[in-house]
């Protein structure tokens, strides 16, 4: 992910690495794409204009390293710089990340049900997948890396350009606004 | 029962569900947060919910002109 040294790739090497390294990613990098757009041919649009980034400037690109990685930054960067602005989701989200890293249990005290793990188990993909899309975009966004990706907390870090202690918080509070989403979903479906 | 270190019991927590713990962290959550039940309880928790965002998601496939198009795109560019 690092440019500090730039290869300098034959046409024939660069195809290689694009077939061999970036492509066997676009299921994940739709995912990701879908994911944060919510529509078919944004996400589409947005994979497209990520791939062609990544041939643009495949020098700064080292063969064998972590091409998925390096994808999902690219991707992020330009759903942030071109998409978002375009878009009618808010953007920003008021953190005081660091205050409230691990000081925020019982975040709505309203939601006395407890959670419990069964009810989580007998839900439906739907289901879920309402709750994570209802968090604004920068807690979907490290729950998707994390867990659904499959990141670690560094590489995470080098996607979204911060730090890992705010890696850890951002994530911290994603799940817990997830889970008070699937509370609330929980009781209004009559779980208990 | 209340935990005597919420914020130390859940910062390991996380790290374990994460694979991200030292092996340090690993032996003191076998230590002594599997005697917390509070936190043990959470974790849990926490742990279906990320089971269930990994296998119930459904993950649909990228549109199969999608590679052709990037493919077409970037051979106009460099010929
Ligand atoms: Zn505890």
């Amino acid at each position: 992910m690092s440019d500090k040294v730039r290869q300098n790739y034959t046409e024939k090497q660069k195809v290689n690495v694009f077939e061999q390294e970036f492509l066997p990613h676009i299921d994940s990098m739709y995912n990701f794409a879908y994911r944060l757009t919510f529509e078919e041919d944004d996400a589409k649009d947005l994979v497209q204009e990520t791939y062609l980034k990544a041939y643009r400037f495949i020098d700064s690109f080292e063969q064998g390293t972590n091409a998925k990685a390096w994808l999902f930054r690219i991707l992020k960067n330009s759903f942030i710089n071109d998409f978002r602005k375009k878009s009618k989701q808010p953007s920003k989200v008021d953190y005081n990340e660091v205050e409230t890293y691990y000081n925020s249990e019982d975040v709505d005290p309203t939601i006395t049900t407890d959670l419990r793990v069964e009810t989580i188990q007998h839900m439906i993909g739907d289901e879920v997948s309402n709750a994570l899309n209802a968090l604004a975009v920068d807690f979907r966004t490290v729950i998707i890396l994390c867990d659904l990706e499959g990141f670690t907390y560094e590489e995470m870090a080098k996607i979204l350009d911060i730090p890992i202690g705010t890696v850890r918080s951002r994530l911290h509070r994603a799940r817990n606004l997830l889970k008070d989403k699937l509370k609330i979903y929980a009781s209004s479906m009559g779980y208990k | 029962m209340q935990c005597p270190d919420k914020a130390n019991c859940f910062e390991i927590l996380e790290l374990m569900m994460d694979g991200e713990a030292t092996e340090e962290q690993k032996k003191s959550f076998e230590l002594q947060i599997q005697h917390c039940m509070p936190c043990y309880k959470k974790y849990h928790l926490d742990v279906a919910i990320k089971e269930v965002l990994q296998t119930k998601l459904n993950n649909k496939p990228a549109p199969v002109d999608l590679v052709d198009s990037i493919k077409l795109k970037i051979n106009n560019n460099t010929i």
